[in-house]
């Protein structure tokens, strides 16, 4: 089921929230959020809710055994078994039937279980924070089942590490705060989601076959705000309803390109995962500690690492890479530039250099990507702009325009300032402005026009 | 203690939970205590039922998919949140819903895209079948709305390569008796040849269509031989239901042939006196006013001394041309590929036909396979 799903919007969530607050005890509102959460996904399919309950069982059980095993060499052998098996599923079901393919074999043709790279990141977080000694073994399986399914974050995160969200499992309350700051973050979530993103995803999708210099610029600056406004949006609804059922979940996105360099870039981008990769994968390797050589290797690995997890297409491969060598750049003679650059200086360069990384993301082929990016740069061009380009531009110049806007922290400055002067009024108008929005997004989804979530082919 | 600016945050958060409750579980129960309905009139489409959900589909989502879509489909006011949609969108500035333009009072679907070697390969079909037939044949692809009002078209939007492509076509097919008619209806195009709201043409704009095919034929073109009766005056045809445009609506004029022939007109094994519908009047398409709804054969049959036995293939656009063809045939037998699946050898064998007719708009024209795949069976069959 999906966040902009008529039912889940209007029928699930509200029940949800409802029989949760009926519910007295902690344990009871766990199962009960076990319950709806594989209720929710087993609507795209049960044979999808088998492989969860079996990679539920299974990390349960590893981490019981890495918890009582007292030999170092076991405990790795364990800890290696446990994690091979989630990424081995993982292969399976995400990468194998392309390279069967790639090779000329037929395909599998398995179901492509919703949010399998995201709960396998969590599954894998949960063995190595014990192998760790971040946590202990979570004893009861329902809790455990919790953190893995918990309905909000299974198909898009963020990816909370286990240690982030252990004490939660057992012990949490939802305060007026929670309600509010829940309340705020969804609405604001579902209209990035569904008058922004969606928005612009006709524009992407209008602009797919331009030529021209103008065309391939603004069909990649759409599809980058595209996908920010719809992963972001997706981020704000599970972090948002989360607080609802009084879990506190880590920001996932913050202003992104807004960022001042790239490594400022990944610590606002996708946060769940670029520090589930330092805290799982670059640290471990021994990060910046052991000289330049590792470093060079270790961000290879992991850059490497984040192109594949997102797919197994060569798009992907290329855009890790890309973001491998700029971060190595940052580190050895491109910082020195940047940090030269006055503020805007700065977010202009990074956001110029973060679009163009995404022209791999969002093209087919590899071919398609340099194609486009010769185009960027006047290379085969059909000329200048043309009709097309005018059109998409005219009709959508106040989509652009908000896109921009509420890309950086205007918004939020803009409530402050309305909250501060005009007080319980202008809590009142704003909330007016806010259920328009609801009413807005409700109408495009029930029109049809609301969109699937892009991050949810990963 | 917490600042005064977030509180208010708060309060203002807490006001939208309950917004988002009080509407989410008010749609719902309105949704569920409603009774459901079998179709909806603005989107001109059968809705889903609860009684045609599977629990089968359990396994692969399919179900779950089907309660989704029922849900949706049956959702209390629906066609308000449609139409509430369709405002949202135009005050965004969107001019460009589901392939169709928003135009100056005007719906315009955008056309297929031209390709060439899919439309050869049906004018090779056709020569063919002239050529096993021996009939004469002329064939007529006419403009669609998008190409004739290109004037009417949200400013810097491009009406395609639809009057190249018909340039192209004509070329091709000289042979094929073609019958161009983009500069009739360029000249008329100020009379409201085709529906605002509707893929299809007027009866005018079938009128100067007909008019190309009488001239080529040596049949008489007289508008006055004809009484224009004002059928329906709120037709919301197939692009506002797209769009779910509320404001715009069409008439719909039938042109009926005064002191024309008595007639019989067959179709589906039922024998009626007249081509119009007048029960589609009272339905969502008004267009099915002529021949209602599609079929892939009907005949006519016309009290005249006319020796004109025309055999015609064509698309949902001839059903408003039929009436201008009344007076000037003796019969007229009328296959629709898409939906015809008997034999047309065997509608030849009859060999009654003097003359054949190939009537498509150009979007169908590029986009439906199915004629080719009719005057294969019939050149195969001849061959053997």
């Amino acid at each position: 089921m999906s966040f902009t799903n008529l039912l889940f919007l209007t029928a699930f969530l509200p029940l949800s929230l409802l029989l949760y607050h009926l519910m007295k005890s902690n344990k009871a509102r766990n199962l009960l959020l076990v319950a709806l959460s594989w209720l929710f996904y087993a609507w795209g399919g049960l044979q999808s809710l088998v492989l969860l309950i079996i990679v539920t069982l299974w990390i349960w059980v590893t981490g019981q055994a890495l918890d009582t095993e007292q030999d170092p060499q076991r405990k790795t052998w364990i800890f290696r078994a446990g994690t091979g098996f989630l990424l081995l599923v993982l292969i399976l079901y995400k990468y194998l039937d392309f390279w069967l393919q790639a090779v000329g074999l037929e395909p599998l043709n398995l179901p492509f279980p919703l949010g399998i790279s995201f709960y396998t990141f969590c599954a894998i977080s949960y063995l190595a924070d014990i192998r760790m000694q971040r946590c202990l073994a979570q004893k009861s399986f329902w809790n455990l089942a919790l953190y893995l399914s918990f309905f909000p974050k299974i198909a898009q995160g963020p990816i909370t590490a286990y240690h982030q969200i252990e004490a939660q499992l057992v012990r949490r309350s939802v305060t007026f705060q929670d309600q509010g700051a829940g309340g705020l973050q969804f609405v604001r979530g579902l209209a990035k989601k569904v008058i922004l993103a969606d928005g612009l995803a006709a524009v992407v999708q209008g602009l797919q076959t331009s030529s021209t210099f103008a065309g391939v610029w603004l069909l990649s600056l759409a599809y980058s705000f595209q996908l920010y406004f719809d992963f972001s949006g997706y981020s704000d609804m599970a972090i948002g309803m989360s607080r609802w059922f009084g879990f506190s979940l880590p920001a996932n996105f913050d202003h992104p390109y807004r960022a001042t360099s790239i490594r400022d870039f990944w610590r606002r981008w996708h946060i769940s995962l670029s520090s589930w990769f330092r805290d799982y994968v670059y640290i471990p390797l021994g990060g910046s500690r052991e000289g330049k050589n590792a470093l060079i290797r270790n961000l290879f690995i992991v850059w490497l690492l984040t192109g594949i997890w997102h797919g197994p297409q060569f798009t992907f491969l290329l855009w890790g890479l890309y973001y491998a060598l700029l971060i190595m750049a940052e580190r050895f003679w491109m910082g020195d530039f940047l940090k030269k650059l006055p503020y805007w200086g700065k977010v202009f360069v990074v956001f110029l250099l973060v679009n163009t990384g995404w022209v791999f993301f969002a093209a087919p082929d590899a071919a398609t990507a340099f194609v486009r990016l010769g185009r960027m740069i006047g290379l085969g061009i059909s000329g200048f702009a043309d009709n097309q380009v005018w059109f998409w531009l005219r009709t959508n110049a106040l989509l652009l325009a908000a896109a921009i806007l509420f890309s950086g922290g205007l918004y939020e400055r803009l409530q402050n300032r309305f909250l501060a002067r005009w007080k319980q009024p202008g809590v009142l108008i704003l909330a007016g402005f806010w259920i328009l929005i609801l009413i807005i997004c409700l109408a495009a989804i029930v029109g049809g026009t609301s969109q699937t979530f892009l991050y949810f082919a990963f | 203690m917490t600042k005064p600016k977030n509180r208010r945050q708060d309060r203002l958060g807490n006001i939208l939970l309950l917004a988002f409750m009080i509407l989410g579980l008010a749609s719902m129960a309105l949704s569920l205590v409603l009774p459901d309905r079998d179709r909806s009139d603005t989107e001109n489409r059968h809705l889903a039922q609860l009684q045609d959900i599977r629990a089968t589909g359990l396994w692969t989502g399919q179900t779950g998919k089907q309660l989704s879509d029922w849900y949706a489909d049956q959702f209390a006011g629906r066609e308000t949140w449609l139409h509430l949609d369709y405002i949202f969108r135009r005050m965004e500035g969107v001019s460009l819903m589901d392939d169709v333009y928003i135009g100056n009072r005007m719906l315009l679907q955008q056309a297929a895209a031209y390709d060439p070697a899919a439309s050869d390969a049906r004018l090779d079909a056709i020569r063919q079948f002239q050529t096993k037939t021996g009939l004469p044949v002329n064939v007529q692809i006419v403009p669609t709305s998008i190409s004739v009002n290109a004037d009417r078209l949200p400013m810097n939007a491009t009406a395609g390569d639809e009057n190249t492509a018909l340039a192209d076509i004509q070329a091709k097919s000289q042979d094929l008796g073609f019958i161009d008619s983009r500069a009739t209806l360029e000249s008329h195009k100020d009379e409201e040849l085709y529906y605002k709201t509707d893929h299809h043409w007027t009866s005018r704009g079938a009128w100067y269509a007909y008019t190309d095919l009488a001239a080529a034929k040596g049949w008489t073109a007289d508008a006055s031989a004809f009484r224009q009766l004002e059928a329906a005056g709120d037709f919301q045809g197939t692009l506002s239901s797209r769009t779910g445009d509320p404001f715009l609506s069409d008439t719909v004029h039938l042109w009926v042939p005064e002191n024309g022939p008595q007639y019989v007109m067959t179709k589906d094994g039922v024998k009626t006196r007249t081509m119009y519908d007048a029960a589609a009047l009272d339905q969502k398409d008004k267009y099915q006013v002529f021949t209602g709804a599609n079929t892939g054969l009907l005949t006519l049959e016309m009290d005249t001394d006319s020796s004109t036995r025309l055999l015609v293939f064509k698309d949902s656009y001839f059903n408003s041309y039929l009436q201008f063809l009344i007076p000037q045939c003796r019969t007229i037998t009328v296959v629709d590929p898409r939906y015809y699946d008997g034999d047309i050898n065997q509608l030849l064998e009859t060999g009654i036909f003097t003359d054949v007719l190939f009537l498509y708009n150009y979007s169908t024209w590029m986009q439906d396979q199915s004629l080719t795949g009719a005057l294969e069976a019939v050149t195969s069959n001849q061959a053997e």
